[in-house]
């Protein structure tokens, strides 16, 4: 059997609450991007704006869920970062876009 | 999450997540789990909590008429009417109305009860009855007109969040779904009858935890996730519950809301009319609400909604007639397949469908969700505790030692409170001021108290204290009701056929025997691994041990 360090270094309860928080705020934007990037663009194929909500607010809660598990899978605290920020700026920018498109056009 | 940093798999990862997402907010899930599964009684808990309405006399072909007119001498002046009828799982016909609150605050809603036989008033007492349980599950409510609703929601969305994550790792950790099932060795020593305990208890009717977490946080998207609503509606989300509700935007003026009164008493109506109108829309349904409107312009509406129970999916449909002439206007109810899915998800969490059979099976599955998490909660402590004794460690740290003292007082101490609880409501003056809120403090100081016992002692004495002044206080329930409101002591219950309040006697006796089970259990030798941790206070310094610390 190991012996345990004594004491946890500071450096592992920081990437800890990293991670928790990459988890929770990280997981919430994405959870945010899905469902509104779905919301803006369901309607293109003929759902209409409450059905696209619902179901984009569905699927969201399940991607949040399983950001929560992967900031945890990742290997470094970083990781858990980018596994939900780049997703998330990704879909966020795709539910803007309607809006940059129209105010340039 | 190991320590040195090393890669792992998705089970050794998910392990750890398990471990800790299911600690962190543990023991307030407890509570949620415990108070959600009394709310699927909460109209029988209501009846047994206000025993002056089992008087209260059958409905009858007059009954809408004599509310009408009741509400007429209350407040003829109202922009708002709403007249519940009774079902059977609650006596007593419910009217309620809305007064604009002077000065433009949010308008107030007033309710009485009234006997269906022969319009006169009934006088409850005044208690939040199982309302109490239904508004802790997911608001955290402290007192009958509490001011931290909306952070209470939130708090319960996170601890929600933590459920459904522990529950997803903990499907990944525990791979052998079906051979868990099998397996349980109650007589092994230690860690090992408490993973078993926690394995079954998940295992069995994970589904139900699954759906309940899940529709839990779709239950709030509006207030949890508006992001999506904000972004096909604009930042106010002004028209989605419209839409979501089936109609059509724009099709109906409403105004939510508003504080001026429109002017003169309500105008004549044809309640009977619509109310038959109705019947013969839902042959074979019940009808559970009217809602009368009155706008501005004069116009009234009268909404029947369909009662919650005749159908899974939630909201039930209604009817819209026009209310001076008792002309129909429209029929609501959602078609459209998302909404729907939502409504399904909405009515399976609510279950205002299940009968009586379904509703104990419910029940049933709360209280094993409530086994799991308190097992989860014991297994934390035996396997440190085990480990521990394998290396010969220096004795608990402070973290170990807080984890106790709130298991102590979430698993022995909730219950305490709830009897706590419901002994108030019988006890306490029925003209003692601020009734409803002192049965509530009774609930939170007796919860508080556990906790402070808890902080003290954590050994097996403690354990067995409070799980035997559990037994005693659930003992006592049907003892002071017979007591106090011989009208409603058992004898008398069950021989008048009112099997709904029956049962929350018989059910305090059930429970009862079960914590008097558990206190006698906390001795014996498959326990005995459970070892007494040395009495020692929670500000104790710690020497050197470790609480903090990755691996399951």
């Amino acid at each position: 059997m190991t012996s345990r360090p004594s004491s946890l270094p500071w450096s592992y309860r920081g990437g800890v609450l990293s991670r928790a928080l990459a988890a929770v705020l990280g997981g919430y934007a994405l959870a945010s991007a899905v469902s509104a990037a779905l919301s803006v663009h369901l309607p293109r194929w003929g759902w209409p704006r409450s059905e696209a909500v619902v179901a984009g607010t569905l699927l969201a809660f399940l991607f949040y869920a399983v950001a929560v598990l992967a900031c945890f899978k990742c290997r470094r605290a970083a990781g858990a970062w980018a596994v939900t920020l780049l997703p998330a700026a990704g879909l966020a920018a795709l539910a803007l876009a309607p809006g940059w498109w129209g105010s340039v056009r | 999450m190991r320590p040195d940093g090393r890669a792992e798999g998705w089970r050794q990862a998910m392990a750890w997540l398990h471990t800790w997402s299911g600690l962190v907010l543990g023991w307030l899930l407890l509570a949620i789990f415990v108070t959600g599964s009394l709310a699927f009684f909460r109209h029988e808990i209501n009846a047994w909590m206000r025993p002056e309405l089992v008087q209260a006399g059958p409905s009858s072909a007059a009954t809408l008429a004599l509310a009408e007119r009741r509400l007429r001498e209350l407040a003829p002046d109202a922009p708002q009417w709403s007249i519940r009828l009774p079902d059977g799982r609650e006596p007593g016909v419910q009217l309620a109305w809305r007064e604009p609150a002077p000065g433009g605050g949010r308008p107030r809603f007033e309710t009485r009860a009234m006997d269906p036989a022969t319009g006169r008033l009934l006088d409850p007492r005044h208690t939040m009855g199982g309302d109490f349980f239904y508004r802790f599950h997911f608001e955290l409510r402290s007192a009958e007109k509490s001011r931290w609703i909306v952070e209470g929601r939130w708090v319960v969305g996170l601890a929600t969040l933590a459920m459904f994550v522990a529950l997803l790792s903990g499907i990944v950790t525990h791979r052998r779904i079906f051979s868990d099932f099998f397996t349980f060795r109650p007589g092994k020593a230690g860690a090992r009858s408490w993973l078993d305990a926690h394995n079954v208890t998940g295992v069995l009717v994970l589904p139900f935890y699954l759906l309940i977490t899940f529709s839990g946080l779709m239950m709030f998207h509006t207030l949890y996730l508006p992001a999506g609503i904000a972004a096909a509606y604009g930042a106010g989300g002004k028209g989605y519950f419209e839409e979501l509700s089936g109609q059509k935007p724009g099709s109906v003026q409403r105004q939510r809301g508003t504080t001026a009164r429109p002017p003169g008493p309500m105008p004549a109506l044809a309640l009977p009319a619509i109310l038959g109108q109705a019947r013969a829309h839902w042959p074979a349904g019940r009808v559970e609400r009217l809602t009368i409107e009155r706008e501005q312009d004069g116009k009234v509406w009268v909404d029947v909604a369909a009662h919650e129970g005749d159908r899974v999916q939630y909201r039930a449909p209604s009817l819209r007639f026009e209310g001076v002439s008792g002309q129909f206007v429209q029929a609501r109810d959602v078609d459209a397949p998302m909404a729907r899915t939502y409504g399904v998800l909405y009515g399976l969490h609510m279950a205002r469908f299940a009968g009586p059979g379904l509703r104990w099976a419910l029940f049933g599955f709360g209280m094993l969700g409530s086994a799991m998490i308190a097992t989860g909660l014991m297994l934390w402590v035996v396997k440190r505790r085990a480990e521990a004794g394998r290396r010969g460690a220096p004795p608990p740290g402070a973290g170990q030692r807080v984890v106790e003292a709130f298991n102590l007082a979430a698993i022995a101490g909730l219950p305490l409170a709830v009897a706590a609880y419901l002994l108030a409501n019988r006890l306490l003056p029925v003209a003692w001021p601020d009734r409803a809120d002192w049965e509530i403090r009774a609930f939170f100081l007796t919860w508080l108290a556990c906790l402070f016992a808890a902080s003290l002692r954590r050994d097996a004495w403690a354990w067995r204290l409070g799980f035997g002044v559990a037994a005693l206080l659930w003992t006592a329930i049907p003892v002071v009701n017979a007591a106090s409101t011989p009208s409603l002591s058992l004898w008398a219950t069950a021989s008048s056929g009112h099997w709904g309040i029956a049962a929350v006697d018989l059910s305090a006796i059930a429970a009862a025997a079960v914590f008097a089970a558990c206190a006698w259990r906390v001795r014996t030798p498959a326990r005995a691994s459970y070892q007494a941790s040395p009495a020692a206070p929670l500000g104790k310094p710690r020497v050197a041990a470790v609480a903090a610390r990755g691996g399951a």
